[in-house]
Protein backbone atom coordinates (compact mmCIF):
# COMPACT_ATOMS: atom_id res chain seq x y z
CA UNK A 1 0.00 0.00 0.00
CA UNK A 2 2.69 2.47 -0.95
CA UNK A 3 2.93 4.76 -3.91
CA UNK A 4 6.29 5.85 -5.29
CA UNK A 5 6.82 8.73 -7.73
CA UNK A 6 10.21 9.34 -9.28
CA UNK A 7 11.00 12.61 -11.04
CA UNK A 8 14.28 13.85 -12.43
CA UNK A 9 14.92 17.37 -11.27
CA UNK A 10 17.71 19.73 -12.19
CA UNK A 11 20.10 18.83 -9.41
CA UNK A 12 18.75 15.57 -8.10
CA UNK A 13 16.31 12.73 -8.53
CA UNK A 14 13.23 13.19 -6.42
CA UNK A 15 11.65 10.06 -4.96
CA UNK A 16 8.30 10.75 -3.31
CA UNK A 17 6.72 8.00 -1.24
CA UNK A 18 3.28 7.90 0.28
CA UNK A 19 1.45 5.38 2.42
CA UNK A 20 2.61 2.91 5.04
CA UNK A 21 5.99 1.25 4.66
CA UNK A 22 6.21 -2.12 6.38
CA UNK A 23 7.72 -5.55 5.80
CA UNK A 24 5.08 -6.44 3.22
CA UNK A 25 6.03 -3.63 0.83
CA UNK A 26 9.46 -2.23 1.81
CA UNK A 27 11.07 -4.15 -1.07
CA UNK A 28 9.16 -1.90 -3.50
CA UNK A 29 10.90 1.11 -2.00
CA UNK A 30 14.19 -0.77 -2.11
CA UNK A 31 13.93 -1.63 -5.78
CA UNK A 32 12.80 1.90 -6.73
CA UNK A 33 15.82 3.38 -4.98
CA UNK A 34 18.23 0.74 -6.25
CA UNK A 35 16.92 1.21 -9.79
CA UNK A 36 17.57 4.93 -9.56
CA UNK A 37 21.14 4.37 -8.43
CA UNK A 38 21.70 1.74 -11.14
CA UNK A 39 20.62 4.30 -13.72
CA UNK A 40 23.55 6.41 -12.63
CA UNK A 41 21.51 8.91 -10.65
CA UNK A 42 23.45 9.40 -7.46
CA UNK A 43 21.88 12.56 -6.05
CA UNK A 44 18.65 11.39 -4.47
CA UNK A 45 16.08 13.32 -2.48
CA UNK A 46 13.68 11.03 -0.65
CA UNK A 47 10.50 12.86 0.29
CA UNK A 48 8.80 11.11 3.22
CA UNK A 49 6.22 13.76 4.05
CA UNK A 50 3.33 11.51 3.02
CA UNK A 51 4.56 8.42 4.85
CA UNK A 52 2.37 8.01 7.90
CA UNK A 53 4.02 4.84 9.14
CA UNK A 54 7.38 3.19 8.63
CA UNK A 55 8.73 0.10 10.33
CA UNK A 56 12.34 -1.06 10.46
CA UNK A 57 11.85 -2.74 7.09
CA UNK A 58 11.75 0.74 5.56
CA UNK A 59 14.82 1.86 7.48
CA UNK A 60 16.73 -1.14 6.19
CA UNK A 61 16.04 -0.08 2.60
CA UNK A 62 17.08 3.50 3.32
CA UNK A 63 20.31 2.37 4.98
CA UNK A 64 21.00 0.04 2.09
CA UNK A 65 20.67 2.78 -0.55
CA UNK A 66 22.63 5.17 1.68
CA UNK A 67 25.53 2.72 1.54
CA UNK A 68 25.28 2.29 -2.23
CA UNK A 69 25.31 6.04 -2.71
CA UNK A 70 28.23 6.43 -0.34
CA UNK A 71 30.19 3.93 -2.42
CA UNK A 72 29.23 5.81 -5.59
CA UNK A 73 30.16 9.21 -4.09
CA UNK A 74 26.50 10.12 -4.29
CA UNK A 75 24.20 11.76 -1.82
CA UNK A 76 20.93 10.86 -0.10
CA UNK A 77 18.77 13.59 1.41
CA UNK A 78 15.56 13.08 3.30
CA UNK A 79 12.90 15.74 2.83
CA UNK A 80 10.26 16.61 5.41
CA UNK A 81 9.74 13.31 7.16
CA UNK A 82 6.43 13.18 9.00
CA UNK A 83 6.63 13.33 12.78
CA UNK A 84 6.07 9.57 13.06
CA UNK A 85 8.84 8.79 10.60
CA UNK A 86 11.12 11.26 12.38
CA UNK A 87 10.42 9.40 15.61
CA UNK A 88 11.75 6.21 14.06
CA UNK A 89 14.75 7.97 12.52
CA UNK A 90 15.62 9.44 15.92
CA UNK A 91 15.13 6.24 17.86
CA UNK A 92 17.41 4.41 15.48
CA UNK A 93 20.04 7.15 15.59
CA UNK A 94 19.84 7.57 11.82
CA UNK A 95 18.90 11.23 12.28
CA UNK A 96 22.51 11.91 13.18
CA UNK A 97 23.81 10.40 9.95
CA UNK A 98 21.25 11.22 7.32
CA UNK A 99 20.79 14.70 5.92
CA UNK A 100 17.27 15.75 6.77
CA UNK A 101 15.62 18.89 5.39
CA UNK A 102 12.43 20.65 6.51
CA UNK A 103 11.06 21.01 2.96
CA UNK A 104 11.45 19.41 -0.43
CA UNK A 105 12.71 22.72 -1.83
CA UNK A 106 15.47 22.90 0.78
CA UNK A 107 16.53 19.34 0.02
CA UNK A 108 16.51 19.80 -3.75
CA UNK A 109 18.21 23.16 -3.68
CA UNK A 110 21.06 22.41 -1.30
CA UNK A 111 24.50 21.58 -2.67
CA UNK B 1 3.36 -11.75 35.09
CA UNK B 2 0.21 -13.85 35.58
CA UNK B 3 0.94 -13.98 39.29
CA UNK B 4 0.47 -10.22 39.81
CA UNK B 5 -3.11 -9.69 38.84
CA UNK B 6 -5.41 -10.95 36.17
CA UNK B 7 -5.45 -9.40 32.75
CA UNK B 8 -8.67 -7.54 32.11
CA UNK B 9 -10.36 -6.71 28.82
CA UNK B 10 -8.31 -9.52 27.28
CA UNK B 11 -8.79 -10.19 23.58
CA UNK B 12 -7.25 -12.82 21.37
CA UNK B 13 -6.53 -13.21 17.66
CA UNK B 14 -4.69 -15.91 15.72
CA UNK B 15 -3.21 -15.23 12.30
CA UNK B 16 -1.54 -17.59 9.86
CA UNK B 17 2.18 -16.89 9.78
CA UNK B 18 2.43 -14.89 6.56
CA UNK B 19 3.59 -11.29 6.12
CA UNK B 20 0.35 -10.23 4.47
CA UNK B 21 -1.49 -10.99 7.73
CA UNK B 22 0.68 -8.76 9.89
CA UNK B 23 -1.39 -5.67 9.10
CA UNK B 24 -4.45 -7.47 10.47
CA UNK B 25 -2.61 -8.25 13.71
CA UNK B 26 -1.61 -4.59 14.00
CA UNK B 27 -5.17 -3.38 13.44
CA UNK B 28 -6.43 -5.79 16.08
CA UNK B 29 -3.96 -4.54 18.68
CA UNK B 30 -4.53 -0.89 17.75
CA UNK B 31 -8.28 -1.25 18.22
CA UNK B 32 -7.76 -2.78 21.67
CA UNK B 33 -5.19 -0.12 22.61
CA UNK B 34 -7.51 2.66 21.50
CA UNK B 35 -10.28 1.21 23.66
CA UNK B 36 -8.14 1.46 26.78
CA UNK B 37 -7.24 5.06 25.98
CA UNK B 38 -3.63 5.04 24.80
CA UNK B 39 -2.69 8.31 23.09
CA UNK B 40 -1.64 8.62 19.44
CA UNK B 41 2.06 8.31 20.05
CA UNK B 42 1.63 5.25 22.27
CA UNK B 43 -0.62 3.71 19.62
CA UNK B 44 2.09 4.26 17.07
CA UNK B 45 4.62 2.57 19.34
CA UNK B 46 2.34 -0.45 19.83
CA UNK B 47 1.79 -0.60 16.07
CA UNK B 48 5.53 -0.70 15.45
CA UNK B 49 6.17 -3.24 18.22
CA UNK B 50 3.53 -5.69 16.96
CA UNK B 51 4.59 -5.20 13.34
CA UNK B 52 8.26 -5.80 14.15
CA UNK B 53 7.61 -8.77 16.45
CA UNK B 54 5.23 -10.54 14.04
CA UNK B 55 7.58 -9.90 11.12
CA UNK B 56 10.47 -11.43 13.07
CA UNK B 57 8.44 -14.50 13.99
CA UNK B 58 7.26 -15.04 10.42
CA UNK B 59 10.58 -14.33 8.69
CA UNK B 60 13.02 -15.86 11.14
CA UNK B 61 10.91 -18.31 13.11
CA UNK B 62 8.85 -19.85 10.33
CA UNK B 63 10.00 -18.92 6.79
CA UNK B 64 13.73 -19.36 7.50
CA UNK B 65 13.04 -22.93 8.68
CA UNK B 66 10.47 -23.74 5.99
CA UNK B 67 7.79 -24.03 8.62
CA UNK B 68 4.14 -23.10 8.51
CA UNK B 69 2.61 -21.88 11.70
CA UNK B 70 0.41 -19.35 13.39
CA UNK B 71 0.96 -16.31 15.57
CA UNK B 72 -1.40 -15.89 18.49
CA UNK B 73 -1.87 -12.37 19.77
CA UNK B 74 -3.38 -11.68 23.18
CA UNK B 75 -3.79 -8.18 24.54
CA UNK B 76 -5.39 -6.58 27.53
CA UNK B 77 -4.78 -4.48 30.60
CA UNK B 78 -2.78 -5.57 33.60
CA UNK B 79 -2.06 -3.21 36.49
CA UNK B 80 -1.17 0.08 34.83
CA UNK B 81 -0.08 -1.44 31.55
CA UNK B 82 -1.48 -2.36 28.18
CA UNK B 83 -0.01 -5.81 27.62
CA UNK B 84 0.54 -7.51 24.27
CA UNK B 85 1.58 -11.18 24.19
CA UNK B 86 2.70 -12.93 21.03
CA UNK B 87 2.90 -16.71 20.93
CA UNK B 88 4.37 -18.86 18.17
CA UNK B 89 5.40 -22.46 17.53
CA UNK B 90 8.73 -21.75 15.83
CA UNK B 91 12.04 -23.07 17.19
CA UNK B 92 12.90 -21.66 20.64
CA UNK B 93 14.37 -18.23 20.11
CA UNK B 94 14.87 -15.40 22.57
CA UNK B 95 15.01 -12.13 20.61
CA UNK B 96 16.01 -10.22 23.74
CA UNK B 97 19.43 -11.88 23.61
CA UNK B 98 20.30 -10.00 20.45
CA UNK B 99 22.56 -7.09 21.30
CA UNK B 100 25.02 -4.66 19.82
CA UNK B 101 22.61 -2.31 18.10
CA UNK B 102 22.90 0.70 20.34
CA UNK B 103 26.50 1.34 19.34
CA UNK B 104 26.09 1.71 15.60
CA UNK B 105 22.77 1.92 13.83
CA UNK B 106 24.57 1.58 10.50
CA UNK B 107 26.50 -1.55 11.47
CA UNK B 108 27.00 -3.73 8.44
CA UNK B 109 26.61 -7.09 10.06
CA UNK B 110 23.30 -6.61 11.78
CA UNK B 111 21.71 -9.88 12.80
CA UNK B 112 18.46 -10.64 11.03
CA UNK B 113 15.61 -8.95 12.79
CA UNK B 114 17.95 -6.84 14.88
CA UNK B 115 16.33 -3.52 14.07
CA UNK B 116 12.93 -4.83 14.98
CA UNK B 117 13.77 -5.98 18.46
CA UNK B 118 15.72 -2.77 19.01
CA UNK B 119 12.57 -0.77 18.26
CA UNK B 120 10.47 -2.98 20.48
CA UNK B 121 12.80 -2.39 23.41
CA UNK B 122 12.97 1.34 22.83
CA UNK B 123 9.26 1.91 22.26
CA UNK B 124 7.75 -0.39 24.86
CA UNK B 125 8.14 0.06 28.60
CA UNK B 126 8.97 -3.57 29.39
CA UNK B 127 9.51 -6.69 27.32
CA UNK B 128 9.80 -10.29 28.52
CA UNK B 129 10.41 -13.58 26.79
CA UNK B 130 9.89 -17.17 27.84
CA UNK B 131 9.57 -20.57 26.21
CA UNK B 132 6.76 -22.56 27.70
CA UNK B 133 4.69 -25.54 26.54
CA UNK B 134 6.72 -25.66 23.31
CA UNK B 135 5.86 -22.09 22.41
CA UNK B 136 7.81 -18.84 22.21
CA UNK B 137 6.12 -16.10 24.15
CA UNK B 138 7.03 -12.44 23.89
CA UNK B 139 5.20 -10.15 26.31
CA UNK B 140 5.34 -6.39 25.73
CA UNK B 141 4.09 -3.74 28.14
CA UNK B 142 3.06 -0.18 27.39
CA UNK B 143 2.26 2.11 30.30
CA UNK B 144 -1.32 3.36 30.16
CA UNK B 145 -0.54 6.89 31.25
CA UNK B 146 2.40 8.35 29.40
CA UNK B 147 3.87 11.01 31.63
CA UNK B 148 1.84 11.99 34.64
CA UNK B 149 3.63 15.31 34.93
CA UNK B 150 2.36 16.59 31.63
CA UNK B 151 -1.27 17.10 30.79
CA UNK B 152 -2.65 14.89 28.09
CA UNK B 153 -3.48 16.69 24.87
CA UNK B 154 -7.01 17.97 24.91
CA UNK B 155 -9.55 15.99 22.97
CA UNK B 156 -10.03 18.14 19.87
CA UNK B 157 -13.65 17.02 19.61
CA UNK B 158 -14.59 18.42 23.00
CA UNK B 159 -14.00 22.13 22.93
CA UNK B 160 -17.34 22.96 24.48
CA UNK B 161 -16.33 24.57 27.75
CA UNK B 162 -12.97 26.21 27.21
CA UNK B 163 -11.06 28.03 29.75
CA UNK B 164 -7.51 28.85 28.84
CA UNK B 165 -5.87 25.49 28.74
CA UNK B 166 -2.33 24.62 27.83
CA UNK B 167 -1.47 21.11 26.78
CA UNK B 168 1.72 19.41 25.82
CA UNK B 169 2.57 16.27 23.94
CA UNK B 170 5.66 14.54 22.69
CA UNK B 171 6.09 14.76 18.93
CA UNK B 172 9.09 12.45 18.82
CA UNK B 173 11.36 10.91 21.41
CA UNK B 174 13.31 14.17 21.60
CA UNK B 175 10.82 16.88 20.78
CA UNK B 176 7.93 18.14 22.90
CA UNK B 177 5.19 20.43 21.72
CA UNK B 178 3.34 22.86 23.95
CA UNK B 179 -0.03 24.05 22.72
CA UNK B 180 -1.46 27.19 24.30
CA UNK B 181 -5.11 27.72 23.64
CA UNK B 182 -6.65 31.13 23.14
CA UNK B 183 -5.27 34.47 24.33
CA UNK B 184 -1.70 34.43 25.51
CA UNK B 185 -2.11 37.16 28.09
CA UNK B 186 -1.09 37.64 31.70
CA UNK B 187 -3.48 35.06 33.12
CA UNK B 188 -2.04 32.13 31.24
CA UNK B 189 1.54 33.27 30.76
CA UNK B 190 2.42 32.03 34.24
CA UNK B 191 0.86 28.62 33.57
CA UNK B 192 2.67 28.32 30.31
CA UNK B 193 5.97 29.39 31.82
CA UNK B 194 5.56 26.74 34.49
CA UNK B 195 4.82 24.04 31.93
CA UNK B 196 7.80 24.97 29.77
CA UNK B 197 10.04 25.09 32.85
CA UNK B 198 8.84 21.62 33.79
CA UNK B 199 9.81 20.34 30.35
CA UNK B 200 13.26 21.90 30.62
CA UNK B 201 13.68 20.38 34.08
CA UNK B 202 12.88 16.99 32.55
CA UNK B 203 15.63 17.52 29.95
CA UNK B 204 13.12 18.16 27.21
CA UNK B 205 15.28 20.86 25.67
CA UNK B 206 13.87 20.80 22.15
CA UNK B 207 10.51 22.51 22.38
CA UNK B 208 7.90 23.46 19.85
CA UNK B 209 5.23 25.99 20.71
CA UNK B 210 2.19 25.53 18.51
CA UNK B 211 0.55 28.94 18.15
CA UNK B 212 -2.33 27.78 15.95
CA UNK B 213 -4.98 28.56 18.55
CA UNK B 214 -3.41 31.80 19.79
CA UNK B 215 -5.12 34.84 18.30
CA UNK B 216 -3.71 37.40 20.69
CA UNK B 217 -0.40 37.81 22.44
CA UNK B 218 0.37 40.35 25.15
CA UNK B 219 3.84 41.68 25.90
CA UNK B 220 4.02 39.37 28.90
CA UNK B 221 3.58 36.47 26.49
CA UNK B 222 6.35 37.73 24.23
CA UNK B 223 8.69 38.18 27.17
CA UNK B 224 7.96 34.70 28.44
CA UNK B 225 8.61 33.12 25.01
CA UNK B 226 11.94 34.89 24.67
CA UNK B 227 12.91 33.87 28.21
CA UNK B 228 12.07 30.23 27.52
CA UNK B 229 13.87 30.33 24.19
CA UNK B 230 16.97 31.61 25.99
CA UNK B 231 16.78 28.90 28.62
CA UNK B 232 16.38 26.19 25.97
CA UNK B 233 19.39 27.55 24.07
CA UNK B 234 21.48 27.60 27.24
CA UNK B 235 20.78 23.89 27.50
CA UNK B 236 21.84 23.27 23.91
CA UNK B 237 18.22 22.94 22.93
CA UNK B 238 15.97 25.28 21.07
CA UNK B 239 12.44 26.62 21.08
CA UNK B 240 10.67 26.86 17.75
CA UNK B 241 7.29 28.41 17.07
CA UNK B 242 4.94 26.83 14.60
CA UNK B 243 1.62 27.56 12.87
CA UNK B 244 1.62 31.20 13.89
CA UNK B 245 -1.55 33.04 12.89
CA UNK B 246 -1.38 36.29 10.90
CA UNK B 247 -2.18 38.63 13.83
CA UNK B 248 0.41 37.14 16.11
CA UNK B 249 2.91 36.96 13.27
CA UNK B 250 2.46 40.66 12.66
CA UNK B 251 3.40 41.37 16.26
CA UNK B 252 6.50 39.16 15.99
CA UNK B 253 7.61 40.90 12.83
CA UNK B 254 6.95 44.32 14.29
CA UNK B 255 9.39 43.77 17.13
CA UNK B 256 11.77 41.60 15.09
CA UNK B 257 11.18 38.49 17.15
CA UNK B 258 10.87 36.46 13.95
CA UNK B 259 14.57 37.14 13.33
CA UNK B 260 15.50 35.59 16.67
CA UNK B 261 13.13 32.69 17.21
CA UNK B 262 12.58 30.25 14.35
CA UNK B 263 9.05 30.01 13.02
CA UNK B 264 7.88 27.12 10.85
CA UNK B 265 4.65 26.52 8.98
CA UNK B 266 3.96 23.06 10.42
CA UNK B 267 4.96 21.05 13.51
CA UNK B 268 6.61 18.52 11.17
CA UNK B 269 8.93 21.20 9.83
CA UNK B 270 9.74 22.29 13.38
CA UNK B 271 10.76 18.73 14.27
CA UNK B 272 13.09 18.54 11.28
CA UNK B 273 14.56 21.96 12.01
CA UNK B 274 15.32 20.93 15.59
CA UNK B 275 16.97 17.74 14.34
CA UNK B 276 19.19 19.81 12.04
CA UNK B 277 20.18 22.04 14.94
CA UNK B 278 21.17 19.02 17.00
CA UNK B 279 23.51 17.85 14.26
CA UNK B 280 25.51 21.03 14.39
Amino acid sequence: MIDIQISNMEKATLVEVSGRIDSSNADQLGSALTGTVSNGQTQIVLDLSAVEYMSSAGLREIVSVYRKLEAASGDLRIAQPSVRVMDVLEMSGLDTMLQIYPTQVDALGSD
Amino acid sequence: MEGDSAMVQAQQLTIAGALENVAQACEFVLAAAREVGLDDRALYHCHLAVDEACTNIIEHGYAAHDLDGVVEIVCGVQNQYFVISLLDDGPPFNPLEMTGLEQDPLANDREPGGWGIFFIRRFMDAVQYDYDMNRNRLVMHKRLQADADFAAPADPASDGITETSITSQSLTSKVWMVVPNGRLDLTCVADMEMLLAKHLAAEHNDLVVNMAAVDYIASAGLKMLVGMWQRARERNGDLVLTTVGPHVREVFELIGLDLVISITDTPDQAVVLLAQRRQR
